[in-house]
């Protein structure tokens, strides 16, 4: 019997275990070892908690609840951290486990992993937190150390940083993490629209403001009303925009087209430019007294060649993300691959690479991205560095020491310098030097 | 040079994000000095704050997300997680280099730290030694 029953829950999707009335697990299905990483020869025996690790367990268990009252915890959502440090969205039930004669001999909880649930509802309702931002680069932690009091401020945030660095998820970050995370989030691109569009797209117009014009339209600075408009590359706006921005900005109000009256407007205002808006002042492209009014907390998010850190976590976050949406099982991409990710510098950034990774997904027919699914140019640029250096890594550790050794010689071996440009701590780099047993040359040697 | 053990009551919180207080501990005076409690629902950042405040260098925990180590890592400062126990066994383990026990991992977690120790060059299990070590190059630099 006892056979069957571990059958039966084997071939269940969800997570099942049982514990007695010490909290010890007593059984652990096929599917509760995938979801947690833990094997059920080491489940059994232990305490629920140190195996499921969810963050109800230690303050608010939800078995506890389930044993002390006798009522059942239906489909609630706690996060658990799985044996890779992986935080994931689970949906769990409790009910009490009793014996053939009604006696209550322990609990049994179920629990299913709704993190592919999670991660396509956050993608298309675009609810990005700033844990979704990728990143352990000490550049981009500098700017996480800011983001609480940029949020917590009224005033308006010039987001500066090249294409495809992720400015509007910085952007809807910082809106949830304000007060105003419950209201609107609208984005509009400045540079897609010609001037008349833009206008009547930013504010609105009135019946009858031009000839198709039937009824009022709302703009999306009143779409925005105490939430918060981002409005993305600013520094491609016409003279005439901006004289028009500026007035929105000083006396926070503006006039719908065909409107007469103006309207005042309660929206935080992000904005965002892949331009240098200082140099735009300089050339007399942009105003001066607009850049100065939008200027008034500037972050600037560097490229991804000076974050290259960060490639191993972006991959694998793509991967997770592209089987959410392929609905595919792809585990991750090899050691060759990868070094040919780590070779490149990756002009478009970070959308560059997603853009790589989704083809892969297309054309990968194994279980691992391989070097043979990834772009010709990315090989050939990764086999042209590789041959500079007369050795194929082939672990991890030596294409980590491959990519050092590049950045060091680069650098002309001056490790201060080369930290500062990987964006990581120059202790961080010391620390991977010596484990990695680079030798760096004496200073006639240097070159 | 101070550890901070992320605490529930009596133990090592099972999930760092949950933990209750820190627990923390100065070189020197392998004590159980100061408690910081820490209230519910705190963004990775202020926990940092804290840590920051308080000149923690090393952080014992239990199971933490990716993110938050990197983040608490970005701060230099080294995090040990994974671990469960009663607080005075895992500061005594700490300070007796005797972390590699497997009586202080989280079911299923120790092949975890065991490639997190090798990708960090640590030699062993979690030593001590070694992390102070770690500590006080930091220091230096």
């Amino acid at each position: 019997m006892h056979i069957r029953i571990d059958t039966i829950l084997d071939s269940i999707a969800d997570g099942v275990f049982t514990v007695d009335h010490d909290w010890r697990i007593t059984s652990f299905n096929r599917a509760a070892e995938e979801i947690t990483g833990v094997s059920r020869e080491e489940a059994v025996g232990q305490s629920c908690r140190e195996v499921l690790k969810a963050d109800v367990c230690d303050r608010q268990c939800v078995l506890r609840y389930t044993k002390e009252t006798g009522r059942e915890v239906i489909n609630r959502t706690v996060y658990i951290i799985n044996a890779k440090g992986r935080r994931l969205p689970v949906s769990i039930s409790t009910a009490l486990l009793k014996d053939e004669t009604g006696e209550v001999i322990g609990a049994v909880e179920t629990f299913r992993n709704i993190s592919r649930e999670a991660d396509l509802r956050k993608k298309l309702e675009g609810k990005y937190t700033f844990q979704d931002i990728i990143s352990k680069s000490h550049k981009m932690q500098d700017l996480f150390d800011l983001l609480p009091d940029v949020a917590a401020s009224t005033s308006t945030v010039l987001l500066q940083g090249e294409s495809g660095t992720g400015k509007e998820l910085v952007a809807r970050a910082i809106h949830q993490l304000s007060t105003r995370k419950n209201r609107s989030f609208v984005a509009v691109n400045c540079a897609a629209l010609p001037d008349a569009l833009l206008e009547a797209e930013l504010f609105g117009y009135k019946a009858g403001a031009f000839t198709d014009a039937k009824k009022d339209k709302p703009g999306r600075f009143k779409l925005a009303d105490r939430g918060t408009i981002f409005l993305d590359e600013i520094g491609d706006t016409s003279p005439a925009m901006q004289v028009r921005l500026l007035r929105v900005l000083q006396e926070k109000t503006y006039e719908p087209l065909g409107g007469v009256e103006s309207i005042r407007h309660d929206a935080r205002i992000i904005t965002a430019s892949n331009r240098d808006l200082q140099e735009l002042v300089r050339e007399g492209k942009f105003r001066e007294d607009l850049y100065y009014r939008i200027n008034v907390l500037k972050l600037v998010l560097p490229p991804l060649r000076e974050r290259m850190t960060d490639i191993p976590l972006l991959v694998d976050h793509f991967i997770r993300m592209f089987n959410a949406l392929q609905n595919k099982t792809l585990q991750g991409v090899d050691s060759e691959a990868l070094a040919c990710l780590m070779a490149y510098d990756y002009p478009g950034n970070i959308r560059e690479l997603e853009n790589i990774i989704e083809r892969a997904f297309i054309l990968c027919k194994s279980e691992m991205i391989k070097k043979y699914d990834l772009p010709e140019f990315l090989r050939s640029e990764a086999e042209g560095k590789q041959a500079a250096t007369q050795e194929q890594p082939s672990s991890l550790r030596e294409i980590e020491a491959a990519f050092l050794v590049n950045a060091l010689k680069k650098n002309q071996w001056h490790r201060a310098q080369t930290a500062r440009e990987l964006g990581i701590h120059k202790s961080t780099l010391f620390r991977r030097i010596k484990s990695l047993g680079i030798s760096i040359p004496s200073k006639p040697d240097m070159q | 040079m101070a550890i901070a053990l992320a605490a529930s009551q009596d133990h090592i919180a099972t999930v760092f994000d949950s933990a209750d207080s820190f627990v923390i501990i100065n070189a020197g005076t392998p004590e159980m000095q100061k408690i910081e409690s820490l209230p519910p629902g705190l963004s990775a950042m202020q926990v940092i704050k804290i840590l920051r405040d308080f000149r923690i260098t090393v952080l014992l925990c239990g199971a933490i997300s990716g993110f938050s180590q990197q983040m608490i890592e970005g701060a230099d400062i080294l995090v040990i997680p994974f671990l469960k126990g009663e607080l005075k066994d895992v500061a005594a383990g700490f300070f007796a280099n005797q972390l590699g026990d497997p009586s202080f991992f989280l079911p299923g977690c120790r092949g975890w730290w065991q490639r997190m120790a090798t990708e960090k060059g640590w030699e062993e299990a979690p030593s001590c030694t070694e992390r102070l070590r770690i500590q006080r190059r930091r220091g230096r630099s």
